[in-house]
């Protein structure tokens, strides 16, 4: 156990440590997506959409920036490390791998959680965004049982995304647009229909931004998939389901990599 | 002559070996039109939600027709911002590009352009996809054809500035490219009309090629330009200040390209290895 939290430790510390010494990056990081939401802020106004629409968008941004950082840093970051060599490393180590990717995952959270609070700042503050928080004892428990579920999902999918080649790159572009528009990300999700909403709640973005919209803008309501309290159920079963399938994937990597002896090969 | 042609056409073949060579073509061409359809898709539920009805009017029309051909200029961005980063550390032959008789210019050209042509795919599919919704179009042959190889001129420019400020940045390729690419769909009239955004950046916008290649895509798409601010310019003034601000770019990409090419020579960083 102790070997366990160390290694946890040991990953989270650079994804920390990084982002405070490369201030730069931070600018990227919060500039970057506020281009795209200001765009879609501005369409809602061009089209004389209801202001909280504007803060769906700004919602939206937020909870992207999480959804980035597990496609880009939890999803394909295995297949990086084995670009960069350091994958090997992580298997010699005596700590299991899911001390590693769970250390990857709370470094990321840390990291993205500054985007995040910069990206509800300056929007809220652009775009004169009004929110009026209606449960914040609920609203803090979804958004943190819906990123233990986004997280859980990228570790599912870091040992997919390791077994493939530059497939796993591709595949986490494919995870971008298709899925901002699957989960709703600046519009709610009622509008595609109640089967597609339903079919797309296996992507936690989904359910955690229904839940956090009316919890926040209490006038969306009529456009609500479903009771919160059940989307926060709906959400802690998915986070165990995925954990599950991320140790059975692991395992199953390992395996193959033993087997086949490729699981370090490089395509390059 | 000759030799930039065979560069160009080496450097296209190339690109597409580097991008799509990872499994079969049609797999790739549905990755290729995925993405775009996705974005689509967003925008139409948006406009969904707030109107009730997806049927055809003008303002559902500027916003796909502005959207579907922003993919070109968008991934043409983004991907050329990668592309000196790749080059240089992720293969490492960067080097051996700059010391090879042939221009790195002209390389350079090669690479946007099959990019330019591979987004022309998916633009394609989205404005057949476009049939459905209705969009009324009232398609320009001609001046749709000056409109997309002036583009390309526009973006192959815009592409070549990024990348020669990326020879001597250590990161942010990516983030580079993702800016332009941001800053062209927000400042042009993409996807709602310039008199939207606040008067200083509309100001701004008049200053982007991309502003009038947008305006020109949607007369030459749907007949007609329907952002209230941009339809006050005659079609052939829109061209002239398109010619003009492109002929900028261009002129700005070169002076980019001779002084950042001999700063990355002076500096030895061609070789720079950041393991990014």
């Amino acid at each position: 156990m102790m070997s366990f939290l160390r290694a946890v430790k040991g990953r989270a510390y650079p994804r920390v440590i990084g982002a405070l010494r490369e201030p730069s990056w931070m600018f990227w990081e919060i500039f970057l997506p506020l281009l795209s939401i200001s765009a879609y802020v501005f369409v809602y106004r061009a089209l004389h959409a209801p202001p909280e629409f504007e803060g769906f968008v700004i919602l939206g941004g937020i909870m992207t920036a999480y959804w980035l950082n597990v496609l880009w840093g939890m999803a394909s970051q295995f297949y990086w490390e084995k670009e960069t060599g350091n994958l090997q490393h992580y298997i010699m180590a005596p700590a299991p791998l899911e001390s590693i990717l769970a250390g990857m995952a709370l470094g990321g959270m840390f990291n993205t959680t500054t985007r995040a609070v910069s990206i509800l700042l300056l929007g809220t503050w652009l775009f004169h965004v009004h929110m009026v928080i209606t449960d914040p004892l609920l609203l803090a428990l979804i958004f943190l049982i819906c990123l233990a579920a986004m997280y859980a999902m990228g570790m599912m999918f870091s040992s997919l995304f390791l077994l493939w080649g530059r497939e796993a790159w591709v595949l986490n572009s494919l995870f971008e647009e298709p899925i901002y528009f699957l989960s709703g990300q600046n519009f709610p999700i009622k509008a595609l229909g109640s089967y597609v909403a339903l079919a797309a709640s296996i992507i936690p973005l989904t359910l955690g931004l229904d839940a956090m919209r009316q919890l926040i803008f209490p006038s969306s309501l009529p456009y609500a998939l479903m009771n919160p309290y059940i989307e926060l159920l709906i959400l802690s079963l998915l986070t165990i389901v995925y954990l599950i399938l991320a140790r059975i994937f692991l395992k199953k990597m390992e395996l193959l990599g033993k087997t086949k002896g490729t699981i370090l090969t490089r395509w390059l | 002559m000759r030799e930039h042609i065979r560069t160009i056409k080496t450097a296209m073949w190339l690109d597409y070996q580097i991008t799509a060579n990872w499994t079969r073509p049609i797999t790739f061409f549905t990755y290729n039109i995925a993405k775009p359809v996705g974005a689509s898709l967003l925008l139409l539920a948006m406009y969904y939600v707030v109107t009730g009805r997806i049927m055809g009017t003008m303002a559902l029309s500027f916003i796909y027709v502005g959207n579907a051909f922003y993919m070109i200029l968008g991934q043409v961005m983004m991907d050329l911002g990668w592309l000196v980063h790749e080059d240089r550390e992720h293969y490492q032959t960067l080097k051996y590009i700059m010391i090879s008789p042939s221009s790195y210019y002209s390389y350079l050209m090669g690479r946007a352009a099959t990019r330019f042509l591979l987004s022309v795919f998916p633009v394609i599919f989205l404005l057949l996809l476009g049939l459905l919704i209705p969009i009324p179009y009232r398609f320009n042959y001609p001046l749709l054809i000056f409109t997309t190889l002036f583009g390309w001129i526009f973006m192959v420019s815009a592409g070549l500035l990024l990348n020669t400020i990326t020879l001597l940045t250590a990161r942010y390729g990516g983030s580079i490219g993702e800016a332009f690419a941001g800053l062209f769909y927000l400042l042009s009239g993409v996807i709602f009309p310039l008199s939207v955004l606040p008067e200083y950046l509309t100001k701004f916008a008049l200053f982007l090629p991309s502003t009038y290649w947008f305006s020109l895509v949607r007369r030459s798409v749907l007949g007609v330009e329907t952002d209230p601010f941009l339809s006050q310019l005659s079609l052939n003034l829109c061209i002239g200040l398109f010619f003009l601000t492109t002929l900028c770019f261009l002129v700005l990409s070169l002076a980019f390209y001779f002084s950042m090419d001999y700063l990355a020579r002076r500096k030895g960083v061609l070789e720079m290895i950041t393991t990014y």
